[in-house]
């Protein structure tokens, strides 16, 4: 069998060394398959049986993990697309995975019978980092959709001030400030959503100018969520800016106001999880509300969900989408019509 | 070379194949060997050289954990290890499925880079229904951290409006009907997302005072000094106890030290209540499964107070483990509470154990 394993020198590359019964030519390519899915490895050999790949999206960590209790396999690329050679079997050094392994991962470690019973259904998690407006917005729709005390604000404003904008009855708490401390930001987000998950089915992670909704009506989809057990990551199948001339063009709600939604071509974000999400930091996005969560280490764990839209607020500027301006708030009216 | 793994009916527990055939020979057990050290693990012998380790305890994983290099396994009878059997170990990947999480290996080097950034110390605790010692929990630790870095998590919705300074942090969490298996596993959850922004983080329950003999606020600090993550327990773990005969009522205005001084020594309550490095709690918070990062505290004590008052005692619901372990009588009635917690106390005041609370103490909560 196979066996990979990490040099704790280069933590960005995963090693696998085959047995000494395979000879792969030096400039062969290798691809790992489980459950029918192939997936290419960026790399080469080092040195005889010895392969290097490194491993930035943690794409060996996800294979393992979609694997499961099932075999990983091994395969040696050729020039032929179609013609692979199986070579053998992938396990793991301890090294591998001690970096990453957390019992309190699992709830079975407390006997828990079956599966675990999350005591209730969805949480909404947001990230604030300094928008009065759009936070106000943000908490007046969900409100709607689900009980206060199931809306969690992570306060990563330079203020933090949330809990001078929000009714007593959701939650707030203050973590590292995102302007002096971006990595502590998304750690304490990360964590937080672990935390969320030991108490819900399902976490739906926003940033404070995020509303998610559905073709068939939000509310029902997330009542059905409930019977949906098995651990997923949800994908909106559309996402849409909603300009903030949408919320001035007429009485009607914004939402409803279709002509100033503008599709995004970015891919949406993984929105709603009842699997731990890790997000990663995406320092070069200007866009400060969800610049931090842009993208997700579990990435092949993700589903699109049809029917699922997310909306993103963004302020009106002459240029785009993508600029912030505290000098364009909506006002107070505008807010208070959405 | 031997692989380690799990199957989909074996979560917890271990199966261990070896490469060469193995037999059933009565007596054998598993040997776990790391550089000069050798484990006996108790197995059972499955067939097809494959054996199942229950590792109720996850020694297993604690073994593996403090290890960096490789690890064999063999086959040990009447404590003497067979060379022949000896083989490398290697993991398949459902050894590690329902254990690995991504955001764990970046908390480990966010931190190490954000050292300087992590505040210092958080302290929380958790609520539901049994409110009567939070303002005293409030009183205590606002004097070792500020009020903004206390967290309460509040999962039975019944905390009273205004009870609690606005700077500390109420988290609300959907009931979960006393299950303590849930309490834990949200606990060791919250303590993870703590330590995202603080170097030690402190779990009490709310009849708890943590106190170290040189001064407990400068004992944290200086812990939150350290480079070294583990996880400390007092050495010593004291109940406080009312004597209805010869104390009053308590005052809970007033600093409880100076009313009661009884106490007996309650080794089950050494609790692993301090921590720089991840903890997984069990039941009752009085172990974690990270044995090997615990450590002891020769200063420091915790003094628990579900007993400082036969009055408030019995107008308590009794301890939810009672509720819930298989045996325990059912809740009684207020009058038969009562009179069921006076002999509880009548009893405790006999204990031969019974001691009286050092002098330094006096006055600190």
């Amino acid at each position: 069998m196979a066996v990979a394993f990490r040099n704790q020198d280069q933590p960005m590359f995963v090693f696998i060394r085959l047995t000494e019964s395979y000879v792969a030519p030096s400039d062969a390519q290798l691809a790992l398959v489980t459950g029918g899915v192939r997936h290419e490895l960026v790399g080469g050999f080092i040195e005889k049986n010895l392969f290097a790949s490194r491993n930035t999206a943690f794409l060996i960590e996800n294979i393992g993990q979609t694997a499961s209790f099932s075999d990983i396999f091994v395969y040696q690329q050729t020039e032929n697309p179609e013609e692979e050679i199986f070579l053998e079997t992938l396990h793991f050094h301890h090294s591998f995975f001690m970096n990453f392994f957390d019992l309190a991962t699992s709830s079975d470690i407390y006997l828990f019978q079956g599966h675990y019973a999350r005591p209730a259904s969805v949480a909404v998690a947001a990230g604030y980092k300094g928008d009065r407006t759009l936070l106000k917005f943000w908490a007046s729709y969900y409100t709607r959709l689900l009980p206060p005390k199931h809306l969690y604000v992570l306060d990563g404003s330079d203020a933090q001030d949330a809990k001078h904008v929000l009714s007593k009855d959701i939650n707030i708490i203050c973590v590292p400030r995102f302007s002096s401390d971006q990595l502590g930001f998304i750690e304490a987000v990360n964590t937080f959503q672990r935390f969320l998950l030991a108490n819900f089915q399902w976490v739906m992670q926003t940033s404070v100018n995020e509303i998610l909704l559905h073709k068939f009506g939000i509310r029902q989809f997330l009542n059905d969520l409930q019977t949906r057990t098995a651990p997923a990551i949800l994908l909106p199948d559309r996402v849409y800016a909603l300009t903030s001339e949408a919320f001035t063009a007429s009485g009607e709600k914004p939402v409803a106001n279709l002509p100033h939604m503008v599709p995004l071509s970015a891919s949406g974000k993984p929105i709603l999880a009842s699997a731990p999400v890790t997000w990663s930091a995406d320092m070069q996005s200007t866009d400060t509300e969800h610049a931090d969560f842009a993208q997700i280490l579990e990435q092949h764990h993700i589903v699109t969900e049809a029917g699922l839209w997310l909306i993103r607020i963004v302020r009106n500027q002459p240029n785009g989408f993508s600029e912030v301006s505290s000098s364009t708030l909506f006002d107070e009216r505008e807010v208070k019509e959405a | 070379m031997a692989r380690a793994f799990r199957s989909q009916d074996h979560q917890r527990a271990l199966l261990i194949t070896f490469e060469r055939p193995v037999q059933k020979t009565e007596g054998m057990v598993i040997s776990l060997i790391r550089d000069k050290t050798v484990w006996l693990l108790p197995a059972t012998f499955i067939g097809d050289s494959t054996f199942l380790i229950e590792n109720s305890q996850f020694m297993f994983e604690e073994i593996v954990s403090q290890s960096g290099n490789t690890l064999f396994l063999g086959l040990s009878k009447d404590g003497v290890l067979a060379p022949d059997s000896i083989e490398i170990l290697f993991f398949h990947n459902s050894y590690f499925a329902n254990y690995f999480d991504l955001a764990r290996n970046s908390a480990r080097k966010n931190t190490l880079q954000r050292q300087n950034l992590c505040k210092h110390v958080a302290i929380f605790t958790q609520v539901a229904d049994d409110t009567a010692l939070l303002e005293n929990w409030q009183r205590y630790y606002t004097t070792l951290v500020p009020p903004d870095s206390l967290y309460v998590l509040d999962y039975g919705d019944a905390l009273p409006e205004n009870m609690l300074s606005p700077e500390i942090n109420i988290v609300k969490i959907p009931e979960s009907h006393g299950d303590e298996r849930h309490i834990v596993h949200f606990c060791s959850k919250f303590q993870r997302f703590l330590l995202s922004m603080y170097r030690v983080v402190v779990h009490v329950d709310v009849n708890e005072c943590l106190i170290h003999a040189s001064g407990t606020k400068q004992f944290l600090q200086t812990l939150a000094t350290e480079d070294e993550r583990r996880i400390i327990r007092p050495a010593h773990a004291y109940d406080l106890l009312h004597d209805p005969t010869a104390e009053a009522e308590i005052d809970l205005s007033q600093p409880i030290s100076l009313q009661r001084c009884n106490v007996i020594p309650n080794e089950y309550n050494k609790k692993p209540a301090v921590t720089s490095a991840y903890a997984t709690w069990g039941l009752g918070f009085h172990s974690v499964l990270e044995q090997a990062a615990v450590q002891e505290e020769q200063d420091l004590y915790l003094i628990q107070l579900a007993e400082i008052d036969l009055g408030l005692a019995a107008a308590r619901p009794r301890v939810r483990t009672e509720q819930i372990l298989p045996g325990n009588e059912p809740i009684k009635s207020d009058s038969d509470t009562l009179n069921w917690r006076k002999e509880q106390y009548s009893a405790r005041l006999k204990d031969p154990r019974l001691t009286t609370m050092p002098t330094w103490m006096r006055g600190l909560f």
